[in-house]
């Protein structure tokens, strides 16, 4: 490369190097750039910076993980808004419903700023197609861990096991033991949901949300009395799977309990992650039922 | 609730079956996602606001799909439609204030800059951007991160294709005056480290 700098060359090259890189430099002034570049080392080495953080912004910004739940919550959002904002209504309506809103905030601004009407119209929307027993588990994830804000710092495993009480806290190690280690464990609890008890463990990876969700039989129910058919046995366990848009559900039956795995992880990891934990959890469980 | 299956058999719920809408918007809108809510985070600076943004963004489109037209470009009109969100945003919250700098400071600077450093972590370069006025951050945004055209970027900001390109020539300057920054902190902290050794 010459080492002579042609200072006006380089005034005159210097500001369309970004058009440059942009792809936006018309043919001709493209051409003289890159003549003037080839022999200019300080003007090459510009173009290489410019280019490079480019290139580094590019990938720095793409590196920032999209929250699995996203896409859930707009779609959610959108069935909302389209039921409780008809743009018809009066403006003395939508007053209305701007009152009472804002009366709602303190509670919403824990809960994702969903109102109880949107999350049962998006439970109800996603749960209609699934079976009615499988329906149980799903219902509870939905409500419970997808529509949660939950702390930046989770509690400890002691203080899990505590809101486990002491007849479900033995569960706890079988989870953790059994989901792969970029998982978290998020919340676990007993909750009550549509007049139901269950008891849930959330864990969290970058970009997975999943569930274990147990609850006691009513009378009469059970997968088998309701025609499912199992997609897999294992170790003697009968595995049923479902699934409704970006949700896996993974079922099985002790005598007394229905046992779910639902996670928005692809249907063969949420299937395998059941597996694992199957065998373990039904002992656990067939140890309380006795 | 009734349910369009879509191409990818997600289902979009608030689908209406015989209609066309949300099947179109399910093809042309949804999968921009994910740089949406990659830009919003930026423009921002809040993942949690960045995913209110982007859910009024989806519903701001979902409500003037009619008027979009299919064939012409529906990811610059989603971007578009995310800046007048987070625009609404920024003055609800107070919290950004508006970092203006004007055109008239804005000058082909022809001193040769500081190189990039290497070895800077995305996220120092995430705060370098961050340090930068929103309306050079925007360009940056949308021609270097996005690749979109001057054109399209312009269409979207609502400013002159002049503007973009000079915005973006300024905040790319900007940006290499503050990453330089960084590597200059590097540059004090080895040498402390290195006074320690001898």
């Amino acid at each position: 490369m010459s080492t002579v700098r042609d200072e006006a060359k380089c005034r005159e090259m210097l500001p369309q190097i970004d058009a440059f890189i942009d792809n936006s430099l018309p043919n001709e002034a493209r051409a003289a750039l890159l003549a003037h570049v080839e022999g200019c080392g300080a003007c090459a080495q510009e173009l290489e910076a410019r280019k490079g953080l480019r290139t580094r912004l590019r990938l720095a910004v793409q590196s920032t993980d999209v929250p699995a739940h996203l896409e859930t919550r707009v779609r959610a959002h959108l069935t909302s808004g389209r039921r409780s904002f008809p743009w018809t209504l009066n403006l003395a309506v939508i007053a209305a419903v701007l009152v009472l809103a804002i009366a709602f905030a303190g509670y919403q601004r824990g809960h994702l700023r969903w109102t109880a009407g949107s999350k049962e119209s998006y439970i109800a929307s996603v749960s209609g197609r699934v079976a009615t027993l499988m329906r149980v588990g799903l219902g509870d994830h939905v409500h419970c861990a997808v529509f949660r804000k939950y702390p930046k710092n989770p509690p400890t495993m002691a203080e899990f096991a505590a809101k486990l009480g002491p007849s479900y806290s033995g569960l706890l190690p079988i989870v953790r033991e059994r989901v792969p280690a970029d998982f978290r464990l998020l919340l676990a609890h007993q909750c009550s949901y549509h007049n139901r008890h269950f008891v849930h463990m959330v864990l969290h990876s970058d970009s997975a949300l999943l569930s274990v969700v147990i609850t006691r039989k009513a009378e009469g129910e059970a997968f088998r009395s309701e025609d499912l058919v199992p997609a897999l046995s294992d170790a003697g366990i009968a595995i049923y799977r479902s699934d409704v848009q970006r949700f896996q559900i993974a079922a099985f039956e002790s005598r007394d309990h229905m046992v779910y795995v639902i996670s928005d992880l692809p249907a063969q990891q949420n299937m395998e992650l059941m597996r694992a934990m199957a065998p373990a959890l039904k002992t656990y469980l067939g140890n309380l039922e006795s | 609730m009734i349910a369009v299956e879509s191409s990818t058999g997600d289902r979009l719920p608030m689908a209406v079956p015989g209609t066309s809408k949300a099947e179109r918007f399910e093809a042309e809108a949804m999968p921009h996602l994910g740089d949406l809510f990659r830009t919003a985070t930026r423009l921002v600076g809040d993942r949690g606001r960045a995913e209110d943004v982007v859910q009024d963004v989806y519903l701001q489109a979902w409500k003037s799909f009619d008027r979009f037209e299919t064939g012409t470009n529906c990811r610059a009109w989603m971007f578009k439609i995310l800046f007048h969100c987070a625009h609404h945003d920024r003055r609800k919250w107070f919290r950004f204030p508006l970092l203006k700098e004007s055109e008239e400071h804005v000058q082909a600077n022809l001193a040769a800059a500081d190189p990039i450093p290497e070895h800077l972590t995305d996220e120092e370069i995430l705060k370098a951007m961050e340090r930068i006025p929103e309306d050079f951050r925007a360009v940056v945004l949308l021609v270097d991160v996005q690749e979109f055209s001057y054109k399209e970027t312009a269409e979207i900001l609502s400013v002159p294709v002049g503007t973009v390109m000079s915005r973006l020539s300024r905040a790319r300057r900007l940006l290499r005056d503050q990453l330089a920054d960084v590597a200059k902190s590097y540059g004090v902290i080895r040498q402390a480290q290195e006074g320690q050794q001898a």
